[in-house]
């Protein structure tokens, strides 16, 4: 296989040709639950792979032996966006048995990376409704993509919630970090999550360490570890409520409530 | 760069053998031109390589290249024919594109110079197997078929166990068809 895979003739370093036709977040979806009916709702967040593939692999299977639904990725699974390093994390991701989101961090859209972002997994911001609450998957990385910092686009995903949906925020920086947002554009962004009446968690990568905080009355933000060592956090949520749990590898600590 | 490429090129007064050529592939461009000077009883050899690469998505990719290679495994001659089969030659290879997708120093947007690592210059180890003046045409011809490493795949070796696989995401084939002038 390995020999298999060195004969291929590749162009340059610099390009962005690839043999992904269907980007992969197309391909996300989420089970339906009966919260009421007593199903629980348990998927992973895990982050900031870079050139931790060892990590990357052990955690994408404790994942799975901890029987997460779904996962998310909150970005930097590069270090400067290019093609070889996005075909190997993709390489990875196909081995998962469960779906996976994919945010883009600020690495991954360094050089070329906008192009394969979009090229391998498609739009940078979405949401989907859920039995649990809506996920908004938002593209906040401003250094690297200015022009395309869509605040209209999280208004939107925030303001046609239904009152009591609970939000589920995904994103790569932190909202309140002062080296990529202005003091205005961080009141900006607390200004939408204060919109929503109904709960908020809000976790992002980025700065490789595990923080929980808590904005206003409503939200709770949460920073997830980088994957070295295999840490990810996992997420478990009841008809009665939203549990968060720090882990490494298959051992996981509840950190909220 | 480009003045040491031309240094290199031009201020050998070694014994050697100049060639020119097109190749393909192996990371250093779509379509190549290649000028060579092969040294030293025909075991080093320096390139200079032009790479250009159309990419639709970002434009052409203009790429130049400097390769040093150096003859492992003593060559096979036929006596009395200009046939000479050189089985491994092991060396380097430096290549840089001006694209403006990438950089030296991060772009201004970011707060400092060093924001992100360099991007427009990689290197990586190449190795070669050559098949030298097989004469068509009344011209020495020269193939070779050559394998690229980038750099990157290192990192991946010493921050991973057992993702040897993973060098196959770091290797290109290409070849090289040169002549002697």
């Amino acid at each position: 296989m390995i020999f298999a895979g060195c004969l291929e003739f590749k162009d340059s370093p610099f390009d962005t040709k690839t043999s992904v036709k269907n980007p992969w977040n197309t391909k996300f979806s989420v089970p339906r639950y009966d919260l009421a009916g007593g199903d629980t709702v348990v998927f992973g967040i895990f982050s900031d792979s870079h050139q931790n593939y060892s990590d990357l692999d052990k955690t994408i299977t404790d994942m799975g032996k901890q029987n997460v639904d779904f996962a998310v990725f909150t970005g930097d699974f590069t270090d400067y966006g290019s093609r070889d390093e996005y075909e190997v994390f993709y390489s990875f991701l196909k081995d998962a048995t469960y779906p996976i989101y994919v945010i883009p961090g600020n690495h991954d859209l360094t050089t070329t990376g906008r192009t394969m972002f979009k090229k391998m997994f498609g739009p940078e911001n979405s949401f989907i409704d859920t039995d649990f609450g809506r996920m908004i998957f938002f593209n906040n990385n401003f250094l690297e993509t200015p022009e395309d910092l869509n605040y209209n686009f999280l208004d939107q995903a925030v303001s046609t919630a239904k009152a009591t949906q609970p939000l589920f925020v995904f994103q790569h920086q932190d909202p309140l970090n002062s080296t990529s947002f202005s003091f205005a554009r961080q009141t900006l962004f607390q200004g939408f999550l204060n919109a929503s009446a109904a709960n908020v968690y809000l976790f992002h990568g980025h700065l490789h360490s595990f923080k929980q905080t808590q904005l206003g009355t409503n939200t709770q933000v949460f920073q997830v570890s980088r994957i070295e060592g295999g840490r990810w956090m996992k997420v478990e949520i009841d008809k009665a409520e939203v549990r968060t749990f720090q882990c490494q590898r298959r051992n996981c600590v509840q950190v909220f409530p | 760069m480009i003045r040491f490429l031309i240094l290199l090129f031009f201020t050998s007064n070694l014994k050697a053998e100049s060639q020119f050529g097109f190749g393909s592939g192996s990371y250093l461009g779509r379509a190549q031109v290649h000028g060579t000077y092969v040294i030293e009883n025909k075991k080093n050899e320096f390139s200079a390589i032009l790479g250009l690469t159309q990419d639709p998505a970002i434009s052409s990719i203009k790429q130049i290249s400097a390769v040093y290679l150096r003859s492992i495994l003593d060559p096979v001659s036929v006596e009395g024919s200009h046939f000479f089969y050189h089985p491994l030659l092991l060396g380097l290879v430096l290549t840089f594109t001006d694209n403006p997708n990438y950089y030296l120093d991060s772009p201004e947007i970011y707060p400092q110079d060093s924001y992100y690592d360099v991007t427009s210059l990689r290197w990586g180890l190449r190795a070669s197997t050559q098949i030298k003046s097989l004469k068509i045409f009344d011209q020495h011809l020269h193939f070779s078929l050559d394998g690229t490493l980038l750099e990157r795949a290192f990192v991946v070796y010493f921050n991973n166990t057992d993702e040897l696989d993973l060098f196959k995401y770091f290797f290109s084939l290409g070849f090289t068809i040169k002549t002697s002038f």
